[in-house]
């Protein structure tokens, strides 16, 4: 007879990234879907980019608004520190005695208004960004969940038997859901965050750019130290995510094999397998969650 | 939410110890403003010289200073100071003090005392008002003092010798006059104005007095430093015990749940679904850990440091508290207004997704019909109205959410502008300093930022409370099949008969029965199939017999005894189970194989291969039966898979073996030859095959024909064939004419 075992498993063709299961204790499952992500990254990025192409009107829209946002809240301080320096020089100048001296309440008044009208429209623009963001997201969400319900329709039967309902509906369920966050969060969160970034250090040197240059000292020193800890809480983090994948794969294994387990008395055998997976999350669960922020 | 928390209590004392921690850092982070407030005002606008009392001051400015001092205060200063005159020193000692004090050289000078420097409180306050009235007088000239009767001087005359010849009656009352019209002028004003005067003094002497400001920022700074750096520590330590906390809460209780899963019977999976428990054994228990983390971290924190900002920044200035006041109500406001909005439908969020989940796997259930009858369309509109209605409410909570953030900052940003407006009055009106209205700001800050991280757990909550009761609702449901509190041995000597006595079955919590008087008897030895439609009850049967479900009336007899009679170990003992859907583990084919029966022994194991014509395919691969087999046995075909199944029931040994319509992804040979090897090895043993094919179980001794729950006939195929009309129909759609015979 011809039939083998397959090395790979039989979902292999409609999953061409995904690597061969590993042999040999921990045990094979420990490829969950964390992992995939984490490794497939790019790709995972260029097909959601893929997906926002219909919208990149809008899209731009928010990159505008967001820069519009940032840099208005970026350039409040910087007047801001304008009415604090008149004020100062006027508390000073009286208590010097100098003849005259008062504190120049029509000035400061006048940049509070500015400030007022500044910060209104900074938040208007922040909400409307993401605004627009939200619905984006929204009707991708919608889209993707619509495009899963009709293949599901058109896909071959032979699919279904190499794929476990669970893992469909969570790809219909969560794994959209995670794109839906990430898009909505994440997405003008790292737009602000480069705008503030470069705004804030264009602030930084026009205010004094020996003192920003000192500061900027400190950055790579931060960043050693940032990639310090990051790199030693990756391996934990890489460690926790297989062990929460074993045992997660376990978790669905005996589950869905519920009836089989119990006919065969099969629940101490689960148990104790259970306990040492879950002493082993533990024991770099808390290293990975531990973040010196 | 709170009855899962008190998993938490054997963690209590590190609990306390954390929150000693966070107190801790609360401190440092409550005294930084302090200190940048000290560095503006001290360091910046006082040029670092911190107190009216000089260190130092030339003896023709002292006495200037004592006219205005009454007698006791002038003992008072005379008593703390000490004169330095070129004529009463050494030479040795001149040259050291000079170059401390260059004026030395030209007048003498009066030192502050070492051992009067833990009083200068007290001479802070003697030397304010004089040090200010002088300072005022050599800087705008008698002006200053008009009004205080001080009568004409005459041309040239110096203001303060002139003074010291009056009568001491008479220098009183004008002091007094005076100092009264300096009452209206504020502490901070005389305290800085005096400063000035010491500033200046300190100038005349030959200080370095760019240095003292730059020693006094440095001595500030250093000390912010540490401060910051014991808050770090702090924090790095609550952050580990934190982590540890929530993973070992996490690792509790996910142990705890999935124990009480395990023994759950179908009616719980059926009741949870095993989509969802699998949830919340894993996600749900995942989203607690980091509610821990942050209940430890921030909501331990965020009150203490709400409480001593405000208590701070009162200490700061009074009269402005009610700024902050105001951000506080306008920030609550906002948040309740959201949240009002927001929680009902994170209620609802939920509930849609399952029914999202719901229309997912129906579609994916009925797929086969629904492509017979080709009603995609309208599983499709279904699937619609749950997406749409998700989305909609997806798209609703984060419009609300969205609004949060740009609504914060502009809370923040106008009460800063609030404090800007009115913090200058105040200082207008001497009754804080600029630096003082800056550390204001800051523990403003930390105040709303206090709140704000109070509000985002209020967000996290809602859905850590869905988590939370998920958890719960498992952890409470007790499994409706158990153990009977005496159990009895089967020792009645039968092995392997089943009698069903008037069974009558419905699902829980269904109206319909599924089963209705279900009467028959099988002796050991004997090969009874169950025959039937779809939906008449077949596998359902079976699930009766292997106990996932207690029947709702009857009873159900294996060697004589009721099946509740005994403990379920040793009634899944007896049974050889092989189910509809194959269901492997993973592990190696030979752990599979071997999972009924762990004394099996390798020739055993082989031998039960073979006879479910498996060993072909087993030893063909590189590892024989040390092949891994991928979670669910995603590497292997579904006959594959069944065959394994069988194996596995096989190498149990049982007295009873159930095939639930076992032998559906077999290709005819295999089936063929499995079935003659199988009937050799079970001779002995009572044999159940649940089928949907007649030919496969024609040769059976007894058929139980099943139709919509209830028997329609048993017996041989022979004599099925005449007397009953459902079995005859079944045949006849299978079998071609020559094969009914």
């Amino acid at each position: 007879m011809s039939e083998r075992i397959s090395k790979r498993p039989m979902n292999a063709q409609f999953n061409k990234n995904q690597p061969p299961p590993r042999h040999g204790p921990p045990g094979p499952m420990g490829m969950n879907m964390m992992g995939e992500k984490a490794r497939n990254f790019k790709a995972t990025m260029r097909t959601v980019l893929h997906y926002l192409r219909p919208y990149r009107a809008h899209i731009l829209i928010v990159l505008i608004l967001s820069i519009i946002s940032t840099s208005f809240s970026i350039l409040g301080p910087k007047i801001l520190g304008n009415a604090t320096t008149r004020l100062f020089e006027g508390a000073v100048a009286k208590i010097m005695q100098v003849p005259g001296a008062s504190i120049d309440y029509t000035y400061i008044g006048n940049i509070i208004l500015l400030l007022i009208i500044l910060y209104i429209i900074s938040a208007g623009t922040g909400y409307l960004q993401g605004l627009i963001m939200a619905n984006v997201s929204a009707k991708l969400t919608y889209d993707l969940r619509k495009r899963i319900a009709e293949k599901i329709n058109r896909l071959p039967f032979k699919y279904f038997d190499k794929h476990s309902y669970g893992d469909i509906l969570s790809r219909v369920t969560n794994d959209v859901d995670t794109i839906y966050t990430s898009l909505s969060q994440s997405m003008s969160q790292i737009v602000s965050s480069v705008v503030m970034i470069i705004g804030i250090l264009i602030m930084m040197f026009t205010i004094n750019w020996i003192m920003t240059l000192v500061a900027l000292l400190v950055l790579p020193l931060s960043l050693l130290t940032i990639t310090f800890f990051v790199k030693k809480s990756q391996v934990y983090f890489k460690e926790h995510q297989q062990f929460l994948g074993e045992i997660n794969g376990h978790v669905e294994e005996m589950y869905a094999g519920h009836n089989v387990m119990r006919a065969y008395n099969g629940e101490e055998k689960s148990i104790a397998k259970f306990d040492v997976i879950n002493e082993r999350l533990y024991g770099v669960a808390w290293k990975s969650q531990f973040s010196p922020a | 939410m709170l009855k899962l928390f008190k998993h938490l209590k054997p963690f209590s004392w590190q609990i306390i110890i954390i929150f000693a921690l966070l107190f801790g850092q609360a401190m440092t982070d409550l005294a930084l403003p302090d200190y940048m407030s000290r560095i503006i005002n001290v360091g910046v606008q006082q040029n670092g010289v911190e107190n009216p009392a000089p260190d130092v001051i030339r003896a023709s400015e002292m006495i200037k200073l004592q006219i205005l001092m009454s007698d006791q205060e002038q003992t008072i200063v005379n008593s703390d100071y000490r004169l330095l005159d070129k004529q009463t020193l050494s030479a040795e000692e001149i040259n050291k003090l000079v170059k401390r004090y260059p004026i030395l050289a030209s007048e003498p000078v009066y030192v502050l005392k070492t051992e009067a420097r833990p009083d200068i409180a007290r001479l802070n306050t003697i030397f304010g008002k004089p040090e200010m009235v002088v300072y005022l007088i050599e800087k705008n000239g008698l002006e200053t003092l008009t009004g205080t009767n001080l009568p004409a001087l005459p041309e040239g005359v110096d203001l303060f010798s002139y003074f010291s010849k009056l009568p001491a009656a008479q220098q009183s009352a004008i002091r007094e006059n005076m100092l009264q019209k300096l009452a209206d002028i504020s502490d901070r004003n005389v305290r800085q104005t005096a400063v000035s005067f010491v500033y200046n003094e300190y100038v005349a002497v030959g200080l370095d007095v760019g240095n003292i400001q730059l020693n006094y920022i440095t001595r500030i700074g250093i000390l912010m430093l540490i401060l910051s750096l014991l808050g770090a520590i702090a924090s790095i330590i609550v952050g580990l015990m934190s982590a540890r906390i929530a993973a070992a809460f996490a690792r509790n209780t996910r142990q705890k749940v999935f124990r009480k899963v395990e023994n759950f019977s179908n009616a719980e999976f059926d009741k949870f679904s095993t989509a969802s428990l699998i949830t919340r054994s894993t996600n749900d228990i995942t989203q607690l850990q980091m509610v821990v983390i942050m209940l430890l971290r921030v909501v331990l924190y965020a009150p203490i440091i709400g409480i001593g900002g405000i208590l701070k920044a009162l200490g700061e200035n009074v009269s402005m508290s009610w700024t902050i006041a105001v951000a506080v109500v306008f920030e609550l406001l906002m948040i309740g207004i959201i949240f009002t909005i927001a929680i009902p439908k994170f209620r609802i969020m939920q509930k849609l997704v399952d029914r999202l989940n719901l229309v997912t796997r129906e579609i994916l259930t009925g797929l086969m019909v629904v492509r017979a009858f080709n009603t995609q369309d309208y599983e499709l509109k279904k699937f619609d109205k749950a997406n749409v209605d998700l989305n909609d409410t997806n798209l609703f909570i984060n419009k609300v959410m969205v609004f949060m953030m740009p609504a914060m900052m502009l809370v923040m940003n106008g009460v800063m502008l609030l404090i800007i407006w009115f913090g200058a009055k105040q200082i207008d009106a001497g009754a804080m300093q600029v630096g003082n209205m800056m550390a204001f700001m800051q523990y403003t800050m930390q105040i709303l930022m206090a709140f704000m991280m109070v509000s985002m757990i209020f967000i996290m909550l809602p859905r850590a409370s869905i988590s939370a009761k998920r958890i719960s609702d498992v952890l409470e449901t007790e499994s409706t099949i158990l153990d009977p509190a005496k159990p009895r041995q089967a020792d009645s000597g039968i092995k392997g008969s089943v009698e069903f006595q008037q069974v009558c079955f419905r699902y829980p919590g269904a109206d319909d029965y599924v089963l209705k008087n279900i009467t028959f008897s099988i002796k050991p030895g004997q090969t009874t199939a169950f025959i039937g439609g779809t939906g008449s009850g077949k596998s359902t049967l079976i699930n009766l017999i292997l106990r996932f479900y207690d029947v709702s009336e009857g009873q159900i007899l294996v060697d004589n005894l009721d099946i509740r009679q005994i403990t379920q170990h040793d009634l899944r003992d007896k049974i050889g189970y092989v189910p509809q859907k194959s269901t492997l583990f993973s592990g190696t084919v030979e752990d599979n194989i071997r999972y009924g029966n762990e004394a099996a022994s390798d020739s055993e194991i082989e031998k039960a291969a073979a006879i479910a014509q498996a060993l072909d395919f087993i030893k063909g691969s590189e590892n024989g039966f040390k092949t891994d087999i991928a979670q669910s046995g995603a590497n292997l075909s579904g006959g594959q898979k069944q065959r394994l199944s069988i194996s596995r029931a096989l190498a149990k040994k049982p007295e009873i073996y159930v095939f639930d319509d076992s032998f559906s992804a077999l290709d005819f040979k295999t089936d063929a030859e499995l079935r003659r090897a199988l009937r050799k090895e079970t001779g002995n043993a009572t044999v159940l095959i649940v089928g949907q094919r007649i030919s496969t179980i024609m040769n059976a001794d007894n058929i139980v024909v099943l139709d919509d729950g209830q028997i329609a006939g048993i017996g041989t195929h022979k004599d099925l064939m005449e007397t009953c009309e459902v079995y005859r129909e079944l045949a006849s759609s299978q079998l071609s004419r020559e094969e009914l015979v």
